[in-house]
């Protein structure tokens, strides 16, 4: 094996390692490709994700068919109805892949979540919608900012297959339309930062 | 019909060596045995004459050699033995004690042995080279060729009959179990289709033959193939790789050395354990969640249900009598004729006299429809053919 063969599966190895303990990692851009992780841009290109590349047949339902235990989460239920929440809200594109997708606020995700249960908001569902977002931003399923009140879809969405998404465009669909996003302030106008996205 | 007496004894030399060969199976005279294990008790005996040398031994000299096994076990099946003719005494006399064992039911064993292992391939395999060196062989008849050939395919029938009646009929966890039917199906196809050759090659007249044999191994090709088929559709994406069941893959990582585990990921990058959010729990969690919503929301009051299909009801009277009133333009009668003419075509004056019918026959409203037997005809009109008779209010 050539010098530069082994200092390649040395630099492999190396960010296996990082990604094996800490799930998705955010480099700088100009990080050369590793095999076997993904690379997903972030919406302003200042720096890629890097993220699984996960062998197809190879995912979670290979636990569910060997009746293994997933790994735990508080709430499952709860959760997961968050991430369609913010899957509702961010993938406005609904033909585009939904990473990078665009921001999301809390607003939005109340008012979506209100309208799922059918009822108007308790005082308790603010304490359930920002506990499960946290659990989501922690799990780099979303990207979740506490001070701005405002929400991402995270890395992981990179992993949804194609039948993935059809699937869950018709979540969407089931779900109420959220109301139009009033971003916070920020250095570029909303209508570019959205098109810059989008061009993205 | 001319069997003499050496026909006769010829035949029972045969009838004898088969029930010696057999004796290892027999649980008692009569019946097979249900458990391996004897085999062992068997082979211990047979073990036990062969080292005594031409002297024989006592039933007592065999236990005693035997001593690994339970005594009365032993004894047992020396007499089972004994009674198949696997055992003989020394001289046949009474009294005699000592004995001796046919050499004919250790094939047998040791022929038992190779085929629990292999599940009789190894010996198809042995048998198929065999066919094929008698059917090379320069002295060979077509009449050897043909019985070789037969025996195969009934040999290929078999198999393929067996497999195919599996795949259709049994679990797959059966089919699991019986997957050494379909074991090495290639050489032992391959090394038949090399039989098939040599005799079609040397014996060109046996093609009739030859094509029996073609088409049994053709439908043991296809019985291996379906079977293989519904194992693998059966078995789901992580037992795809081979047709272990379930059990064996848990087993394997859970006991499995670290470096055995590594050695079967490398290549395979998974990250830090995370939960994980599929699109379908996603959907089921949304819908769960609606339904609980949807369970909180109040009673429809009770009202509601009597007072829609009242006020329904009473906007139909009133659009009854309202059609009604404009007909009669404030006369207490009007005649249908004229009606019907005024509505023009008959595809109004159908619509009216229906509205006109129903007020007629509707309880609270006070109209009467009544027909005469004069009828108008006039071409000119946009009705023709109109049936006399007066729409008026009346008194109830």
């Amino acid at each position: 094996m050539s010098t530069e063969a082994v200092e390649r599966r040395l630099y492999n190895a190396l960010w296996w390692a990082k990604v094996q303990s800490a799930g998705p990692l955010e480099v700088d851009p100009d990080t050369p490709a590793v095999a076997g992780l993904t690379r997903a841009a972030s919406p302003d290109g200042s720096t890629v994700w890097l993220v699984p590349t996960l062998p197809s047949g190879a995912g979670h339902s290979v636990l569910e068919e060997l009746g293994a235990p997933p790994v735990a989460v508080e709430q499952p239920n709860e959760t997961a109805r968050l991430l369609a929440i913010c899957v509702t809200c961010c993938w406005t594109d609904r033909s585009a892949p939904a990473w990078p997708g665009v921001t999301g606020t809390l607003a939005q995700i109340r008012s979506v979540y209100a309208g799922m249960r059918g009822r108007p908001e308790q005082s308790s569902d603010l304490t359930l919608i920002i506990g499960s977002l946290r659990r989501l931003h922690a799990t780099h399923w979303i990207r979740w900012d506490e001070k701005t009140a405002e929400v991402r879809l995270g890395p992981r969405v990179v992993t949804w297959t194609a039948t993935d998404l059809s699937t869950l465009r018709d979540l969407c669909r089931h779900l109420p339309e959220p109301p139009p996003a009033e971003l916070s302030t920020r250095p570029e106008p909303e209508s570019d930062e959205r098109q810059e996205v989008l061009d993205d | 019909m001319d069997a003499t007496l050496l026909d006769a004894e010829a035949e029972a030399a045969v009838l004898r060596v088969y029930r010696q060969v057999f004796a290892v199976l027999a649980r008692e005279a009569g019946a097979m045995i249900v458990d391996p294990d004897l085999l062992d008790v068997d082979q211990a005996i047979l073990d036990a004459f062969a080292e005594a040398g031409s002297d024989g031994l006592t039933v007592e000299q065999a236990t005693l050699a035997c001593r690994a096994y339970p005594h009365d076990m032993i004894v047992r099946r020396f007499e089972v033995l004994r009674q198949y003719g696997a055992i003989t005494k020394l001289v046949d006399r009474p009294n005699e004690l000592r004995h001796r064992a046919a050499f004919a039911p250790y094939v047998m064993l040791m022929f038992l042995r190779r085929m629990s292992v292999q599940g009789g391939q190894a010996e198809l395999h042995q048998l198929l080279t065999l066919e094929a060196h008698s059917v090379s062989d320069p002295h060979a008849t077509a009449d050897e060729g043909k019985a070789s050939i037969g025996r195969m395919t009934k040999v290929f029938r078999l198999l393929g009959n067996e497999l195919a009646i599996l795949v259709s009929t049994s679990t797959t966890a059966q089919l699991r179990e019986n997957a050494q039917l379909a074991w090495g199906n290639e050489r032992l196809i391959e090394q038949a289709e090399k039989v098939h050759r040599i005799v079609l090659e040397r014996w060109p007249e046996l093609h009739r033959d030859c094509t029996s044999l073609r088409m049994a191994l053709a439908a043991y090709a296809d019985a291996v193939q379906l079977a293989a088929g519904r194992l693998v559709e059966r078995a789901g994406t992580t037992r795809a790789l081979g047709l272990l069941p379930i059990e064996t893959w848990l087993t394997f990582t859970r006991s499995s050395e670290p470096d055995a585990l590594a050695a079967v990921l490398d290549g395979l990058l998974f990250d830090a354990a995370a939960p994980d959010f599929s699109p379908q729990t996603m959907v089921e969690a949304v819908e769960t969640g609606r339904r609980s919503g949807s369970a909180r929301m109040a009673p429809p009051r009770p009202t509601a249900d009597a007072d829609a299909p009242e006020s329904a009801a009473a906007t139909d009277r009133e659009d009854l009598r309202a059609e009604a009133e404009r007909v009669l333009a404030g006369r207490p009668e009007v005649d249908i004729v004229e009606v019907v003419d005024q509505a023009g075509d008959w595809i109004t004056a159908r619509r009216v006299l229906a509205e006109l019918t129903a007020a007629h026959l509707h309880d609270e409203l006070d109209y009467e429809l009544v027909w005469s037997d004069g009828m108008r005809i006039d071409p000119t009109a946009g009705t023709p053919w109109a049936t006399e008779g007066i729409f008026r209010r009346v008194a109830r």
